[in-house]
């Protein structure tokens, strides 16, 4: 009989340690001893997460240590609800204009990385918000199915074909008392878009945004809701003569998600779902506990919240998040622009900087303004007829995106209004004098 | 126990920057962390257990940070008198606060063959973190996991040989790398 390897011997000395972790230890040959010894050892070592989340909670005890008063805060994000959509796709910047023409949404935040495509973004969808992002190497595309409750679901779909999505299935009355339609956009996402026409919705409307999953096992993507995130079946579950579930919605903090066996063109959609928890450790480890796989594990983010991913047994992920403080983004400021002093006779203004003073002109649209630079910055010389020596300056710069401006004002509680010239966007500020800035987009 | 001067001063600014600021209370952890771990590992019964004491004392020597005193004995003393009130809690299942030491002078010097084991342990579980990322993970799988070779063999897409072959060698990496540290 040949001997065994070393690395077999130990490994059944290990076997037996692990085995019986109060014996003593298990007797090898003397060269294995020493190693034996460690392995014991071994048998504590602290696991690297549990390490990193008492070194976050110690962070969070010590920073309210410090501050003497911090402001509480919800822990979901202001505007948010408990469940938010998170679709990865191919080419988030056109499928944000694929929401706005098909759905009328409003992008409200955008963070776009230096090659242009977008590291997140945020559109409202009837006071509802869906989350999107450019994919990548690390996060493949995630398209999400949606249900969508619209004042007209008729017309929503002639607008979601017009701005390129594919039909499913055109409006139809459906038994279970909705107007409804399918359609798929061209990023992997489908839609059912409609209108309550038999049943009364509860008071604030139906729900404008709903996730739908479609997975082969319902009943255990059901059962895993409930252990991770304490999900409610609400009402029946109708199914189908071979036990399948047709339609169940599950109630998750302050909304609802549907969930029915994959059957027909009713397949899974590998979507991803935000979901804000009051503590995303403790959320983490029940669904870790309940199947999920791990795919990060909570940690504080740069953006105020902290966070965790799972994947659950039937391949859809969660963002687990609590909202820890606010955070306000920086404005996107890309570069100073002018700043403008008004004129009531725009030739005499010329002749005076340009001619007389010599300084260098950057650009002019004769009659309406000219720019010049005095020094390397930028001034912008504007006619006003009804110039009288009291109008407020102006401070000109560009944003990189607009939407970004206009969030950031937002978070700051800073009230603006929108301005548009032939293909030029802006956003106009005062300041407590009545000085304007202007952020315009860039082009 | 005895430090090294340089690292004690290094210790005695670090405990003075984290009872003026909080936030540098991160560091003493870092340095502290494997230590306790070890300390109470070995005194209670399972895995939940160790991690709820290890927890429970950090978090009660970051509130009593202010009321330790600098008598030139180590701070791990310290948190190992933490530790052991918090185990004996546990033990007694009293759950009632027990007194805490004030400073380093009311600090018995424990079993010192004890404690060696207990340092040894620390540094033994900091340097499964300095292994290469394969043996790591065999080592994280095996020992914190309870995963079978198989499983890991499995996860890892290696055959069972291999893996028992990477544990092996995780070890005598270990046994070297040890060496060296006490040396």
């Amino acid at each position: 009989m040949p001997k065994r390897s070393l690395s077999d011997q130990f490994d059944q000395a290990v076997q037996a340690l692990l085995a019986r972790p109060d014996s003593l230890l298990p007797s090898v040959e003397a060269e294995l001893a020493p190693l034996i010894s460690l392995a014991a050892g071994l048998r504590d070592l602290p696991r690297d997460q549990f390490k990193l989340r008492l070194k976050s909670e110690l962070q969070r005890s010590s920073s309210m240590a410090t501050q003497p008063k911090p402001e509480p805060v919800s822990y979901i994000r202001e505007g948010f609800r408990t469940i938010t959509p998170y679709l990865i796709v191919q080419g988030a910047a056109e499928f944000s204009e694929f929401l706005k023409a098909a759905f009328g949404a409003k992008e409200r935040l955008r963070v776009p990385l230096p090659d242009g495509s977008l590291m997140h973004a945020e559109a409202d969808l009837g006071g509802y918000i869906i989350e999107f992002a450019d994919s990548n190497e690390q996060f493949p595309p995630r398209p999400c199915e949606l249900h969508l409750y619209v004042s007209d679901a008729d017309a929503t779909y002639a607008r979601a074909l017009a701005a390129g999505a594919s039909s499913m299935f055109a409006p139809v009355d459906q038994d279970y008392g909705d107007r409804e339609a399918y359609v798929k956009d061209k990023f992997g996402n489908q839609w059912y878009i409609a209108t309550p026409i038999s049943w009364t919705p509860p008071a604030g409307g139906p729900p404008a945004v709903q996730p739908v999953f479609h997975p082969r096992g319902a009943d255990q993507l059901v059962e895993f809701l409930k252990q991770a995130f304490d999900a409610e079946i609400l009402g029946d579950i109708p199914r189908s003569p071979e036990g399948a579930v047709l339609h169940v919605t599950l109630q998750i903090g302050d909304t609802t998600l549907e969930i029915g066996d994959a059957h027909g063109q009713f397949q899974p959609v590998p979507c991803a779902v935000h979901l804000y928890v009051p503590d995303t450790d403790a959320a983490y480890e029940r669904a870790m506990r309940a199947g999920a796989t791990s795919l990060e594990a909570p940690n504080d983010k740069p953006y105020g919240d902290r966070s965790a991913g799972v994947r659950d047994p039937l391949g859809f992920t969660w963002f687990i998040a609590t909202h820890i403080r606010d955070i306000t983004l920086p404005l996107p400021i890309r570069r100073f622009d002018f700043f403008t002093i008004r004129t009531a006779n725009l030739e005499r203004a010329r002749r005076f900087y340009v001619d007389t003073l010599q300084f260098p002109l950057l650009d002019e649209k004769k009659g309406e303004y000219f720019r010049i630079a005095i020094a390397g910055v930028p001034v912008c010389v504007d006619f006003d007829a009804g110039f009288a020596g009291q109008q407020a300056n102006q401070i000109g710069v560009t944003v990189s995106h607009l939407g970004m401006a206009r969030e950031g004002l937002h978070a700051r509680k800073i009230r603006f209004t929108e301005g548009q010239r032939a293909n030029e966007t802006w956003l106009s500020v005062k300041d407590p004098d009545g000085h304007e800035i202007l952020f315009i987009e860039e082009r | 126990m005895k430090v090294p001067k340089q690292e004690a001063e290094d210790e005695r600014q670090l405990i003075a920057a984290a009872q003026l600021d909080p936030g540098r209370f991160g560091e003493l952890y870092e340095r502290n962390f494997e230590r306790v771990y070890a300390f109470v590992a070995r005194r209670v019964r399972n895995r939940a257990e160790a991690e709820d004491v290890t927890s429970e004392v950090f978090h009660r020597a970051l509130a009593n940070l202010r009321r330790f005193e600098w008598r030139g004995v180590p701070f791990a003393a310290w948190l190992y008198r933490l530790a052991a009130h918090a185990v004996a809690d546990r033990l007694q299942h009293a759950g009632r606060e027990t007194e805490l030491p004030t400073s380093a002078e009311d600090i018995a010097d424990p079993d010192p063959v004890a404690m060696r084991q207990v340092e040894e342990r620390a540094t033994l579980f900091r340097l499964v973190a300095e292994l290469p990322s394969n043996q790591q993970r065999v080592v994280v799988m095996r020992f914190v996991e309870q995963k079978s070779i198989r499983e890991i063999a499995q996860h890892l897409r290696r055959s069972e040989g291999a893996v028992k072959q990477l544990q092996f060698r995780a070890l005598e990496n270990l046994r070297a790398r040890m060496r060296r540290a006490h040396a």
